[in-house]
């Protein structure tokens, strides 16, 4: 695994992360309130939270470069980022404009919104973008091969 | 990357020239073992620096490393001159 690899496994760590983190500040939004047993779901977050940062620090310390001549990235790691990219960012926008379409159509000229969904929409696309970068690069890694 | 089906010797290569492992190879044509193994696996096609450095790295030349389908040549036929 290379830096590049590294980088997508970090992107949807980071996208599990941000859901986690948004579905429970969105249900603060939701319901009002912290939900009860604070200290408990506390726990369990910290926990959580521990546990992702273990498993990045994992992959970023246990898969180390093969060789010191070789470079952190290529000529191959440049194109399937830069084509990650393109696809992110046609997705992002994609997905944003398919919101704006649905809420366009279900709302229709004289609906609205609450402010806050407008944050929920933009950071859910964000997420998105992030999310379609970090599998972009690892479906064009594809599977990896052994030393012959 | 390209789609262009380019075949390759590069395995045959290596085991010609002291069993020369993927990495090996990596680190004297300055990518990482992953492009080595897309490269000999068709599903990478180089840039053409990097094709040249494969090439020089066994002491030979591209065309004698890769080969394209339509209209190849062997390395005999253009040295024509």
């Amino acid at each position: 695994m290379n830096s590049t690899q590294k980088l997508g496994w970090l992107f949807l760590l980071a996208v599990l992360l941000g859901a986690v983190t948004f579905a429970y500040v969105g249900s603060v939004f939701v319901f009002g309130r912290i939900p009860p047993r604070p200290f408990s779901q506390i726990l369990v977050g910290s926990v959580g939270l521990g546990g992702f940062m273990l498993l990045g620090l994992t992959i970023l310390l246990l898969t180390r470069r093969q060789s010191r001549a070789e470079p952190e990235a290529d000529e191959r790691d440049k194109a399937i980022m830069a084509k990650a990219a393109t696809m992110s960012f046609v997705g992002s926008w994609l997905l944003l404009a398919a919101v704006v379409l649905i809420l366009g159509i279900t709302l229709g000229q004289t609906g609205t919104i609450p402010v806050y969904l407008l944050t929920v929409i933009l950071l859910s696309v964000a997420t998105a973008t992030m999310l379609i970068y970090g599998v972009a690069i690892l479906v064009q890694y594809g599977r990896g091969g052994t030393d012959e | 990357m390209s789609n262009d089906h380019i075949s390759n010797r590069i395995r045959r290569l290596r085991f010609d020239h002291n069993e020369m492992t993927q990495q090996q190879l990596a680190d004297k044509v300055r990518v990482t073992r992953q492009t080595i193994i897309a490269i000999e696996a068709g599903k990478y096609a180089p840039s053409l620096p990097l094709a040249f450095r494969i090439a020089r790295a066994f002491g030979t030349t591209v065309e004698d490393v890769f080969q394209y389908p339509d209209g190849t040549k062997s390395s005999d036929d253009t040295r024509s001159d």
